[in-house]
This record gives structure tokens, C-alpha cells and sequence, in this order.
């Protein structure tokens, strides 16, 4: 077992609850290790999914949260590309995209899969929606390079090299999870 | 015998007004089209693009790659406790 694992609960994925966000749970106690993220669980998570501004998403363990994610939809990419972009994306002069916000497991629970199950359950909520809606792509802003590499080898192109914005076509998406 | 007649040819006259009818039509729909219209209708690799950002979004999101096999993997060990339906 690596050093890394010794402080770490270990958790049973089947036991693993994702569900909208409810505004009774508690989340203060909720602490990642990345300050952005957990100030917007911890702060700003409740306040703008009843707002209707974003979606969370919240993994629980016998009623401890133990992660969270949020979608919000979103138009890519026309700061990402010229002036004349916005005539080829039609009608709606951007290509419309679901923006994954923010995947957060809680420092106790992390290196279990968590954070995995999470990308693919926002993975999952996105092609519902483009189901419904036409939707290009799911995009990401990846938190620094470590995580970019990892989400490139899962299929997230860059927009530009050299960024950690990211995306992955719908059409992937589609083929992985219909069988 | 029986003889079977197939369908009578038009008059000149209604192959004109059904010539006529098509036109207007195909006006209708010309003037409805846009830009993004004619552009989207090539081949994502025949078209134009601004810049190589451009050809790369459109070109992945209109011909996209199958999933890589780290993503498969990771589909085949964790999918199983995606949440959905819900």
C-alpha cells in the first residue's frame, strides 16, 4: 500500500449515493484539499443550484458527502475562435455545450474511485440532455496539467494546446455509453 | 390480351405550372437557408475554417473518435455504479 493511501477510508462504490443536490445536507465538513472547489461546495454550491444558475450533483456514504459535481450549460467556444465562427454555429451563433464545473471528492475518501464514478455519472446526465437538446460537446476546464493528461487519455481534446480547457464530443460520449 | 396503360403524360401547360411550383419552392428554400446553412451541409473536411481551433471542434464533434481504451476501462470498472436512472 502506498504512503498515500494510509489515512484514506476505504469505500464500498456500491454503497455510493448520487443525487441532485439536496439543501439539507450539511457541507460544511466537506474538504477536498483544492480551496476553489471547496469554497464553492462549502459556500456557493446550495445558493446557486437553488437559483437554478448550475446543477449539483452530490455522492453520498451513509449520509456523509463524500463528493460532488455540477453541469451548467454553456456556449462554446466563440472566445475560442474568429469573428466569422459565429455564422457557422447557425441560428444560436455558438455551439452549445454542457460545462462540467467542478468534480470533488472529500480528501478522506479519495483514491477510490469516486472522483470516477462522478465524471462518468456527468457523462451520463450529458448525453440525456443531448437526447432532448442538441448539444455539441461536454467541456471542462481541467485543474492543472496532471489532471488535463489524465482527461486526454480519456478522450478530452484540448481547444487550444497549451490550455486546459477541454472537451469531449458528444458523439464519444454517445458510443460509450449505448451499448 | 389486357393492355395496361401507364400514367398519362402531362399537358405542356401542367409540366409548366409544376415546373413553375418547384422553382418558387426551391426560392423558398434558398432564401430560408444561411450561411451556416450552405456551410454545414459539406463535409466537415471540405469546409473552411478561421483557424485550426475551428477545424478540430467541429471536425471532432462531427466525426468523433471512439472512445480511447482508458475511457472504455474506465467505463468497464466503474459504470457499473453510475446512478441512473434516477
Amino acid at each position: 500500500m502506498s504512503s498515500e493511501n494510509i489515512f484514506k477510508t476505504p469505500v464500498d462504490l456500491k454503497l455510493l449515493s448520487i443525487k441532485p443536490l439536496d439543501p439539507k445536507t450539511d457541507r460544511a465538513a466537506f474538504c477536498c484539499g483544492t480551496t476553489r472547489i471547496d469554497n464553492f461546495c462549502r459556500n456557493n454550491a446550495k445558493k446557486q443550484h437553488g437559483r437554478n444558475l448550475v446543477r449539483v450533483y452530490d455522492a453520498h456514504l451513509d449520509g456523509t458527502l463524500v463528493g460532488f459535481y455540477y453541469l451548467v450549460a454553456s456556449s462554446n467556444p466563440p472566445d475560442m475562435v474568429s469573428e466569422e465562427a459565429a455564422e457557422k454555429f447557425g441560428r444560436v451563433k455558438a455551439a452549445p455545450c454542457v460545462y462540467l464545473g467542478m468534480v470533488g471528492t472529500h480528501a478522506e475518501y479519495q483514491r477510490n474511485g469516486i472522483g470516477r464514478v462522478l465524471m462518468l455519472d456527468a457523462m451520463t446526465i450529458t448525453l440525456k440532455v443531448a437526447e432532448y437538446v442538441g448539444l455539441y460537446a461536454l467541456t471542462l476546464e481541467a485543474i492543472n496539467q496532471e489532471k488535463a493528461d489524465l482527461y486526454r487519455r480519456w478522450g478530452f481534446q484540448y481547444f487550444i494546446d497549451g490550455e486546459l480547457k477541454m472537451f469531449m464530443p458528444i458523439g464519444t460520449i454517445r458510443q460509450l455509453l449505448t451499448p | 390480351m389486357s393492355t395496361s396503360q401507364g400514367p398519362k403524360d402531362p399537358s405542356p401547360n401542367k409540366r409548366l405550372r409544376s415546373k413553375r411550383a418547384w422553382r418558387r419552392n426551391m426560392e423558398e428554400i434558398m432564401l430560408a437557408s444561411t450561411k451556416h446553412d450552405e456551410w454545414s451541409q459539406k463535409e466537415p473536411k471540405d469546409r473552411d475554417y478561421a483557424n485550426e481551433v475551428e477545424r478540430r471542434f467541429f471536425t471532432a464533434v462531427e466525426m468523433p473518435a471512439a472512445p480511447s481504451n482508458e475511457l472504455k476501462e474506465l467505463y468497464r470498472v466503474f459504470g457499473k455504479y453510475i446512478q441512473n436512472p434516477r
